[in-house]
């Protein structure tokens, strides 16, 4: 309730994008700077001299969908491993370090990438680097550890999906949205196959895809690029680049049939519906993404559209938010949230929620709403600088999933450049029942 | 997107790291009003955060969720700007305004581009001085805290603390939810939103911190605009609730409900600010369980693969504070992580932790002091926790030296006394096995 505070993380949703040439330099954002190493390592510093702090990352171009079949869970397990220890440092002693040190560390596997990053004082950073490097090569653990790592992970798995209806729903219906595309796999993995990988299993995966040449670097906070560069040739530097395999074309078939999921759960007591349409992610020279920003800007949200006529007018839901996020290797994601208000039926809910769409698609947007969207958009960008580790993850995230660094400094330029047409016309191509999977989470009266 | 570690979640207040010495701190008066600023025009935004003291815990008890009621509705609307076209406002003029409800004060923020903060203090303080609470918002923010209220009654998470809380805390009022209850949340009205901030909403009350692109004069501004029409004083008394020490009540208390996975939630009675050695008692709830290296991560989690995430804390509120962990395990496997944790536990006491823990413990809380300024708000939110703590501007000074004093004598005789035995107790939630034999606590169901 309120005002969304989380202004940043809904830049970081959607700030992604597309290969365009027209760089116009409206307003650049982060002032990135990139260079390349011999070895194929991507390194790009994001200054900013606030504090004597540091962000660290490194991005890994391997995620859940590059897992062979009957795999799935292998890159978020490999992740958890990576803190091992190797040749030269003990399981645990690189956390422990960036502890001692006053910093925080941590580590992320999407569907498209795993990172791994480090906070500290901006003089740690040399160390970081050296450290993070080593692991890219020197990983090092036996069978006792990953027996043991795999039951954390599997812990893990009962926290996040098990546990909570809504994680068991949204793990359904994610598969039921794609046909065909490894996007259908959860990101953790499914509980027969995680408990059924092996250390061999990890190492093969290591050994396939961290390489220099698979990575890219990016560091924000107190520190030079020139600095930085000359930290990397002497960490990262000095590790050949390898062969990768090539990437797996994958051709999702033409979607011709709503999906739907129902799930009934003793333990909900409020229902709520979701649906995941197939969308876009910045890719290409389409202006479809930026356009679809906007969109989601003038239907997300407390002072959606969507909200608007499902909560205030209409009076049928609790809450009803819209959301796209174009980020992403092949798809980006797109979808309604709604919960129905005491009373009403979910199935009524459903069928004002269409109405809605219908009547957007029929009437399109207004121009003044799209006009107003694109500004707050444009000061999006402004507050996306204001902390330390939001830009590193921006740009990571981009740039592992094919954009470049124009692409993420004409942002703003793009966004302002969207029209109310190409908006209209985003939203015809979105909203396609045929491309969309719709859960309920609903109660389910304990059998006597 | 899933992360390795859970962040650990802060049930209630607790204080940030303070900044840094490069920190400039200056004192900003206006409409009596004293603020606390840190400029730096780097980017173009302006942060401020604001306490008013008094939250749920000073709710009465048939009026539970009043309070965070309130803190939600109030930018539902304001002046003669209904819900929708206040909102619309603050998203065109690229604003934040949020407010929070925790046991000891309803707190808020403001964050905006610094070229629109005239208008949006304007803003805040028609918000805090005339909001409308009109029976159509106050009705629909009502249905949203019931609906997300039934959710938490299905978690194990929300159960454990409740039933460790209510044992810890017995009448005291931070026993209950600030959320409140089904039956009490369903009657709350508008004259009672009212009369809560008639009795809290005076400039008495009220501590403001800002930070960003923003001179001390456009500060004055500012705090005249949003803060300057709040009455001098609030009628309601000026003292919070009264000062309770968490009673010695060790044991093992069972929630039994459907779930794949039980939540355990432990710990006991912990130091309040102005302990003497408060200070010793962070460090040694960081060595016990704080992030990886700790011993109960390493024992519980790296060594066993019992849990995904385990912390511990020392928690203050404004009349107490407590030494407050969680866990969840598989319930096939409560027993041994329980057995685990008084293992560590009792270890501590009798032993205290080592020199090298409590050198790297020093370090971390030194060292983390800049990384704790990452953003405009962060800064603003730290000044004002300084200011909570009743801390002097110069508090940074001194802060450093403080951590490197304390001994190895010192930690273990804090030690023997936080981690005794009979300073914990276990509450757990879920269908773990053998819950059968410890003491019953009913599932909340309201």
């Amino acid at each position: 309730m309120g005002i969304p505070s989380n202004r940043v993380k809904s830049f970081a949703l959607t700030l992604f994008f597309a290969i365009n040439t027209a760089n116009l330099a409206f307003a650049e954002v982060f002032k990135p700077t990139r260079f390349v190493l011999e070895n194929g390592l991507e390194l790009v510093v994001i200054e900013d001299h606030r504090r004597p702090v540091v962000a660290h990352f490194i991005y890994y171009r391997v995620g859940s969908m590059d897992e062979d079949p009957g795999k799935t869970g292998l890159a978020h397990f490999l992740e958890h491993l990576m803190f091992k220890g190797t040749a030269n440092i003990e399981s645990g002693a690189f956390s422990s370090l960036v502890t001692k040190y006053g910093g925080r560390d941590n580590a992320f596997t999407s569907k498209d990438h795993t990172a791994y990053f480090q906070v500290v004082s901006s003089d740690k950073l040399g160390e970081m680097m050296e450290m993070e490097a080593d692991r890219m090569t020197n990983l090092s653990f036996d069978d006792a550890i990953a027996r043991s790592e795999l039951a954390v992970v599997l812990e893990e798995r009962l926290s996040r999906v098990e546990n909570r209806p809504a994680g068991i729903l949204y793990e359904t219906l994610n598969a039921a949205l794609y046909l065909s595309h490894p996007y259908r796999r959860p990101v953790i993995g499914w509980k027969p196959e995680i408990s059924a990988l092996t250390r061999a299993d990890a190492i093969k995966f290591y050994r396939t895809w961290y390489k220099p040449n698979n990575a890219i670097v990016i560091i924000s906070g107190d520190v030079r690029p020139e600095d930085a560069l000359a930290l990397a040739k002497v960490s990262y530097g000095k590790i050949p680049s390898g062969s990768l395999p090539s990437k797996q074309i994958f051709h999702e078939p033409e979607h011709t049939s709503p999906r739907r999921v129902i799930h009934e759960d003793t333990r909900v007591r409020q229902s709520s519906l979701q649906r995941l349409y197939l969308a876009p992610a910045y890719n290409g020279q389409a202006r479809e993404p930026y356009a679809l920003d906007v969109l989601a800007e003038v239907l997300g949200g407390e002072t959606g559209a969507i909200y608007k006529a499902l909560v205030i007018q209409a009076k049928k839901a609790l809450n009803a938010t819209f959301w796209y996020d174009g980020s992403g290797r092949d798809f980006g994601s797109s979808g309604i949230y709604a919960l129905p208000l005491p009373g009403i039926s979910i199935d009524t809910l459903e069928k004002e929620i269409q109405e809605v769409i219908e009547d957007l698609l029929q009437n399109g947007i207004a121009e003044t709403e799209v006009e107003a969207a694109k500004n707050r958009l444009l000061a999006e960008a402004i507050f996306a600088r204001d902390s330390l580790e939001g830009p590193a993850r921006i740009v990571g995230d981009s740039l592992i999933n094919g954009s470049t660094i124009d692409d993420v400094e004409a942002w703003p330029t793009r966004i302002q450049a969207v029209t109310k047409l190409e908006v209209d016309k985003a939203a015809k191509s979105l909203f396609r029942l045929e491309r969309s999977a719709t859960g309920w989470l609903i109660p389910k009266t304990a059998s006597p | 997107m899933i992360n390795r570690a859970l962040p650990v979640l802060i049930l209630l207040f607790s204080f940030a790291s303070a900044p840094l010495a490069a920190l400039e701190i200056v004192a900003v008066e206006k409409a009596k009003v004293d603020a606390w600023l840190a400029s730096d025009s780097t980017i173009p935004v302006v942060s401020i955060a604001f306490r008013i003291r008094g939250g749920a815990a000073t709710d009465p008890s048939d009026l539970q969720g009043r309070s965070r009621l309130l803190a939600d509705l109030l930018t539902e609307g304001a002046g003669d700007m209904k819900g929708p076209s206040l909102k619309k406002r603050l998203a065109d003029i690229s604003t934040s305004i949020s407010f929070n409800a925790s046991q000891d004060a309803i707190s808020g923020s403001l964050y905006t581009l610094s070229k629109n903060v005239k208008e949006a203090a304007e803003l805040l303080g028609l918000i805090l001085t005339t909001p409308r609470l009109d029976t159509s918002d106050l009705e629909r923010v009502r249905a949203a805290h019931l609906a997300s209220l039934k959710t938490a009654l299905e978690s194990p998470s929300h159960q454990a603390y409740r039933a460790f809380l209510g044992a810890g805390f017995q009448s005291h009022p931070y026993a209950r939810s600030a959320r409140g209850n089904i039956s009490t949340l369903e009657k709350i009205t508008k004259d009672d939103l009212l009369a809560l901030m008639k009795k809290r909403f005076g400039r008495d009350r009220l501590l403001v911190a800002a930070a960003g692109d923003i001179s001390p004069s456009d500060l004055e501004n500012v705090i005249e605009l949003a803060f300057g029409r709040l009455p001098l004083n609030a009628s309601g008394s000026a003292m919070g609730p009264q000062t309770v020490m968490w009673p010695q009540t060790p044991g093992r208390l069972a929630v039994r409900m459907e779930s794949p996975q039980s939540t355990i939630v432990f710990g006991g009675s912990g130091l309040r600010r102005e302990d003497k050695d408060w200070r010793t008692a962070t460090l040694l709830s960081e060595i016990m369980g704080g992030s990886f290296g700790s011993r109960l991560m390493d024992q519980v989690r790296v060594k066993r693969g019992l849990v995904y995430g385990i912390n511990l804390s020392n928690t203050e509120l404004e009349s107490a504070a407590l030494l407050l962990g969680s866990t969840s395990t598989q319930n096939s496997t409560v027993e041994e992580t329980l057995a685990v944790i008084e293992e560590e536990w009792a270890k501590m006491s009798l032993d205290g932790p080592t020199q090298k823990e409590l050198d790297d413990a020093k370090s971390y809380f030194i060292g983390s002091l800049p990384l704790a300024l990452d953003s405009t708000t962060a800064i603003a939110q730290t000044l004002l926790s300084m200011r909570v703590n009743n801390l002097p501007k110069n508090y940074l000074d001194h802060r450093n030296a403080e951590i490197d004093a304390i001994t190895l004598q010192d930690a273990k005789r804090v030690a023997s006394k936080l981690f005794d035995p009979n300073n914990l107790t276990f509450s757990v939630a879920g269908s773990a096995e053998g819950l059968d034999q410890w003491k019953a606590i009913s599932k909340l169901d309201y």
